[in-house]
């Protein structure tokens, strides 16, 4: 099928298709993408959880992730597919082509009402839909009203732990996480329709890891199985934590060895200088 | 014959007791009058009071009606005996790991006036730490 001579020469302008050749599709199925949600304006460049409606980008996703993958360096495989799916499905009016570095996908983005997709709008499998970091911004504002240095904080913890799932091929993601999902998944995120909703919150997320993932995860991390945090969403902690201060005794705690020894005790009066302001508290 | 000794009822008294004493060792038995442990040391301390009494001045304080001290002073023990000087706590070396007090009745009176002893000579020094005349370490015989 021949390109349409506007979007041929733009091609060939950013040196996709070389001059002349015609590029013929058959089974551009296999291409990884599926129908998620992205777009280049909101977020880190280089965040792969863009997609990712529940995500909105923090400090961390900047300095983490700096400027993602170059669009040279794509396989050749991919950019053939993507222009074989152009070839025959090119896109409609103002729709145009947009490259993700986090992902290392291409979408298309529509410029006039704001709606990303994919694949090509005219690919029988397109779903078209609202730009990702939007739904997650808006979901964000819902869930956690003005709050948004508070919210990026957990977000930012909730997404540093599913990172360090994926990375592994995280078992028990949900399809949002997946980039290669199955075509039951896709089957499954199509039949939801509307793809934001309000239950899923990031809590979800925590509880998908289940616990042996978790613990898994604490043994990578060097954190001891009987620690909370191996468990639970407690974080590290040092022996002396959760212990009340108000155990502290009078000699110096922090000697040790043959120091322990030598650590005198304060003075009566200093003592009760020391419980004055407490008492006072507590009237 | 804790009852011949001086008894001090709240923090604000034991602070004082210790801070008005310029020139002796200050020997504070936190305890019950009640404990046998302590009725022992307390005979003990009877004992020996008039005889350090150039020296030292020893007070009896009970911890249920003082419990300010407990926590800082790690008073677990029925009885315990800490020595002061000069508003400062003096250490001794009593080789049972636990420099800060005697824990046990003592109940050789010259032992305790050996000790008082070495305190007060110690403390005039300037020391904060100072070594007991008798190794305690083998005291419980097992």
């Amino acid at each position: 099928m021949p390109l349409p001579p506007a979007l041929l020469a733009r091609l060939q302008k950013r040196g996709i298709i070389k001059q002349e050749e015609e590029v013929i599709a058959e089974n551009y199925d296999k291409e990884p993408e599926k129908k998620q949600f992205e777009e280049n304006a909101a977020g880190a460049p280089g965040c792969p959880n863009k997609y990712n409606q529940y995500h909105v980008c923090v400090e961390f996703c900047y300095e983490h992730w700096g400027d993602g993958t170059p669009e040279y360096r794509l396989p050749e495989k991919y950019v053939a597919n993507k222009n074989r799916m152009l070839a025959r499905f090119p896109l409609p009016e103002n729709w145009v082509e947009v490259y993700d570095e986090g992902l290392a996908k291409y979408y298309f983005w529509n410029k006039v009402s704001d709606e990303v997709c994919w694949y090509s709008p005219r690919h029988p499998r397109a779903i078209i839909s609202d730009p990702a970091p939007r739904i997650a911004r808006e979901h964000a504002s819902v869930l956690f009203g003005d709050t948004a240095s508070k919210y990026s904080e957990e977000d930012n913890a909730a997404r540093r732990r599913g990172g360090n799932n994926r990375d592994r091929g995280g078992a028990g993601r949900s399809d949002d996480r997946q980039p290669r999902g199955s075509s039951d998944k896709y089957d499954k995120r199509k039949r939801r329709g509307d793809p934001m909703e309000p239950e899923k919150s990031d809590d979800e997320e925590v509880q998908e890891m289940s616990t042996r993932d978790q613990l898994k995860r604490a043994k990578r991390k060097g954190i001891d199985p009987m620690d909370p945090a191996a468990y639970g969403d407690a974080p590290v902690g040092k022996w002396a934590d959760g212990l009340r201060v108000d155990q502290v005794t009078g000699a110096d705690v922090t000697a040790g060895g043959p120091l322990f020894q030598q650590r005198p005790y304060p003075a009566p009066g200093a003592i009760l200088r020391k419980q004055k302001p407490k008492e006072d508290e507590d009237e | 014959m804790s009852y011949m000794l001086p008894h001090l009822e709240n923090g604000w008294q034991v602070d004082q007791a210790i801070l008005a004493e310029e020139d002796r060792v200050v020997v504070v038995r936190f305890g019950h009058d009640w404990d046998p442990t302590c009725m022992q040391m307390d005979e003990t301390l009877f004992k020996i009071a008039p005889k350090v009494k150039n020296f030292a001045v020893v007070y009896l304080v009970d911890i249920t009606k003082v419990p300010d001290f407990n926590k800082m002073y790690e008073l677990y023990d029925p009885c315990t005996v800490m020595f002061f000087f000069r508003n400062k706590h003096i250490m001794v070396d009593l080789g049972t790991g636990n420099n800060n007090k005697i824990n046990w009745a003592v109940t050789d009176g010259q032992e305790l006036i050996d000790i008082i002893e070495t305190v007060y000579r110690g403390a005039r020094k300037g020391r904060g730490l100072v070594v007991s005349p008798k190794d305690y370490s083998t005291k419980y015989k097992y």
